[in-house]
């Protein structure tokens, strides 16, 4: 295991390298120059000399590479062109909004999605069966912001029960925070819940036609107890890796829930700082996504070996 | 760019972009901008201010500073904000003059307009009580000047000095004569920010009738009232502006009563806003427009712009990109100019068009486009129009960014512009055609038209204005740099039942909401 875990790290940051070398080279990439777009055309040549040391922007991508890496040894993620403002400071008041929209999200997807998906393989055919299949084909079907719009227009606009926009720190108002955040937190955890749903029905099916299975049922075990103890387990292994790859992509990909609902999270960060070509944040956001998706691959390739042994034990032999 | 423009470039990208984004506008159905003002006059005439509560509004943006000198508060989209905090020096009235507010008077002191003497108002302080005097003024003018992110650059390095006649008086004394030189004072440049004393998060302090309380540049900003305040006292105590981005949800957060009034520019929601009982006070204060590279072919050509031009119904557009809403506009002079136009924009006529190309022979070109939608049904329309008269239009639609870039390094051939920069001919006219000027990106440059601007820089006389400007405007036709598609409409949508006190727009250059004049009739 220890191997295992030491292989896919040095592999994890062989990626996170190149990931950071391509965001380093961006502003080569790129159409129009930071320094240019700030400073006009008629700008002198020590003017923009001064302004890509003071941004981190004028040497090659791995000079800057390296003084990002010694900016991050330090806390110091550099100076946002357009706001002025120290990266890592915007990004610990972003970084959290995210990380709770995405967990929040998640643990709801999974509480929808995990009996339902279990109780519908149970029924083949049953009404459950039928409707959640129908209802999860259907949120497939709808883009984020549609699903969204039509949440705020059924729970703000005509019932008026729910805040349509807006977020409210935990610690100013904990009630507050809470009804601004479940409107944004359904319209992400009912996608979510439609993938895993499918994904678990389809192999939990699968499972239930094992003989192991049959077995059991034949001995006399209770259908629940036969499902979480017995069929769960090896019909998860598509559904963790669904799961890993929707948190590494989920930190920045909120930009829509973020952008209709007004929260002030990673994925609006980065999408304004893309727009407005702030290549110092596009830079550590990048990075830091990376390295979010990378870990969480990670972490799904070691929750196989603890789901399934036979994994860890093929791989050794 | 001549020299003397140098070292204004971030001020003139930030201005530009502001102006840009500001000028996304559009509105109204049959006449969306009458009805709003009729909604908003009837209801000052039969409500009666109230004072207290907090007033709600909804903004299209993340507000990265409240810095007049940052350019972050400069655009007509967010001077809800810096009105709130920063009085300027002049103002639009209700039938589009220019009228002092903070100063008593901005006066030509000799007769070529070149000096200007500034008288301002006793007994105005800043939110921490220190005076409103001719120093205070020269500071901040100066800071305008020499912060690089400043909107302001090019227009204080028109400024040759400045002179503390008295402790309330100010002496300009400008590089050119500029008739118009108090027009620049109704934004960032008027809006007067203590150069010594900040706010708890680092914004100079102004000296209007709200003060920051809270600030968080994602979420949002309150402000409390002043009651310090020099002049009449702001009706509700708080104003809390939500940073909403996204236009529906933003609109959808008006229906539902959590905010009482929004920034729109989308014209759907203009025409749609009185069936969902809101009402909307909006200007023609954006102005879309084609912007040809006269640097590069087939722009280079003279006829291949005339063809264009002719061959682009505006009428058309303003139904399809701008649901109808607004106007077209007919030349430089917008509706709002306060001028008769007498030498429009030659009138859509693809015959005219298709014997020109008949001429010159059948060419082809990309249109780029910032990526907004209004841009993009404007270009696909303008594709077919073209495609009529033998000319074959690509469309580039990009983000906001590239567009900028390419603006700025002359990368492109036809792009599609958005500015409120025409609500201030007087001002800005030699800007976008005079040779060398700020925003004249297409190259433009005719020794005739240089020597009017010259001539209407030292006008004062209202009607002899309107004919330097209708003059500059025919000959600018004739060379067709530009092509002029529609005025849109911007503003504020609101709810009448709870929020009253919105001022009409119709008939200013520029739509600068007041806050302190709204009233929450629930309250």
């Amino acid at each position: 295991m220890i191997r295992f875990i030491a292989r896919r790290g040095v592999r994890a940051l062989g990626v996170l390298l190149l990931v950071a070398v391509l965001a380093m080279s961006m502003p080569l990439m790129l159409p129009g120059s930071p320094a240019m777009a700030a400073l006009g055309l008629e700008a002198t040549d020590e003017e923009i000399a001064a302004f890509n040391d003071r941004y981190n922007l004028g040497a090659d991508p791995l000079t800057r590479l390296w003084n990002w890496l010694d900016g991050l040894l330090h806390g110091d993620l550099g100076t946002s062109i357009i706001t002025d403002a120290a990266v890592t400071g915007q990004l610990a008041e972003r970084l959290p909004v995210t990380l709770e929209l995405v967990a929040v999200s998640l643990v709801l997807a999974l509480v929808i999605s995990l009996p339902v998906a279990l109780r519908s393989a149970w029924r083949p055919g049953s009404i459950l069966d039928r409707v959640s299949q129908a209802l999860a084909f259907v949120l497939l079907s709808m883009p984020g912001f549609v699903l969204g719009m039509l949440l705020i227009y059924v729970f703000a606009v005509v019932l008026r029960v729910l805040p349509a926009t807006g977020w409210v720190p935990f610690s100013e108002d904990p009630l507050g925070h809470l009804t601004h955040l479940i409107l944004p937190v359904t319209t992400m955890a009912l996608a979510e819940a439609a993938v895993y749903l499918r994904a678990l029905r389809a192999d939990a099916d699968d499972v239930l036609e094992s003989t192991y299975i049959h077995a059991a049922q034949a001995r006399g075990m209770k259908p629940t107890r036969l499902l979480l103890t017995r069929a769960l387990r090896p019909a998860s292994l598509p559904l963790v890796t669904l799961v890993g790859l929707n948190l590494g992509m989920a930190l920045g990909g909120t930009l829509v829930v973020e952008t209709m609902y007004a929260i002030p999270g990673m994925g609006r960060y980065v999408s304004t700082a893309i727009g407005q070509r702030d290549y110092p944040v596009i830079e550590s956001t990048t990075i830091i996504l990376a390295a979010a998706m990378v870990t969480a691959t990670l972490l799904v390739d070691l929750s196989y070996r603890l789901i399934d042994p036979r994994i860890a034990h093929d791989a050794r032999t | 760019m001549p020299s003397t423009l140098k070292l204004v470039g971030l001020g003139a990208l930030t201005a530009s972009l502001a102006f840009t984004a500001a000028a996304c506008a559009p509105s109204d159905s049959a006449d969306p901008a009458g009805s709003a003002s009729t909604d908003t006059t009837a209801a000052a005439e039969v409500a009666t201010p109230v004072d207290g509560g907090t007033i709600v509004y909804g903004l299209d943006r993340d507000i990265t500073s409240l810095d007049p000198a940052s350019g972050a508060i400069s655009s007509q989209t967010v001077q809800s904000v810096a009105n709130s905090i920063f009085d300027a020096l002049m103002q639009y009235d209700e039938s589009g003059e220019l009228v002092p507010f903070l100063a008593v008077s901005f006066e030509p002191a000799d007769e070529t307009s070149t000096e200007w003497l500034l008288t301002l108002r006793d007994g105005v302080t800043f939110s921490d009580g220190s005076v409103l005097d001719a120093a205070a003024v020269i500071a901040h003018v100066t800071r305008a000047g020499t912060e690089e992110t400043s909107a302001s650059r090019a227009t204080v390095a028109t400024i040759a000095s400045m002179e503390e006649v008295s402790a309330t008086e100010v002496r300009f004394t400008l590089v050119a004569p500029n008739a118009s030189f108090s027009q620049y004072f109704t934004r960032d440049l008027g809006q007067i920010a203590s150069t010594t004393a900040t706010d708890e998060f680092g914004f100079p302090l102004g000296t209007g009738p709200y003060v920051t309380t809270e600030y968080s540049a994602g979420t949002g900003i309150t402000m409390t009232k002043r009651e310090d305040y020099w002049g009449e006292a702001a009706h509700a105590d708080t104003i809390e502006f939500q940073i909403l981005p996204d236009a529906d949800s933003r609109y959808q957060s008006l229906v539902s009563g959590a905010v009482d009034a929004i920034w729109s520019e989308v014209p759907s929601q203009f025409t749609g806003a009185e069936a969902d009982g809101l009402a909307t006070s909006t200007g023609n204060s954006a102005t879309s427009f084609g912007l040809f590279n006269s640097y590069v072919a087939p722009f280079d050509s003279v006829e291949a712009r005339q063809a264009v031009a002719l061959a682009i119904d505006p009428q058309a557009l303003l139904a399809v990109a701008n649901d109808g809403t607004g106007a077209v506009a007919t030349s430089v002079l917008q509706s709002t100019s306060g001028y008769d136009i007498t030498d429009p924009q030659p009138a859509y006529d693809p015959e005219a068009a298709k014997a020109i190309v008949d001429e010159i022979g059948g060419f082809e070109f990309a249109y780029l486009t910032d990526g907004r939608g209004e841009a993009a049904a404007r270009a696909a329309a303008m594709q077919q129009m073209l495609a009529e008269v033998g000319i074959t239009m690509t469309i580039q639609s990009s983000d906001m960014a590239t567009w900028g870039a390419a603006l700025y390094s002359g990368e492109y051939q036809m792009l599609d512009f958005t500015t409120s920069l025409f609500g201030n001919i007087d001002t800005n006219l030699s800007m976008l055609v005079g040779t060398g000027g700020l925003a004249n990106f297409m190259g433009y440059s005719n020794e005739d038209v240089d020597a009017m601007l010259a001539e209407l820089a030292g006008e004062t006389d209202h009607d002899a204005r309107g004919v330097l400007l209708n003059s500059v405007a025919a000959a600018v036709w004739d060379d067709a740099p530009i092509v002029m598609y529609t005025e849109n409409l911007a503003g504020v949508i609101y709810n009448p039942e709870t929020l009253q006190g919105v001022e009409d727009f119709t008939n200013r250059p520029q739509v600068s909401i007041q806050t302190r004049l709204m009233w929450h009739a629930a309250e």
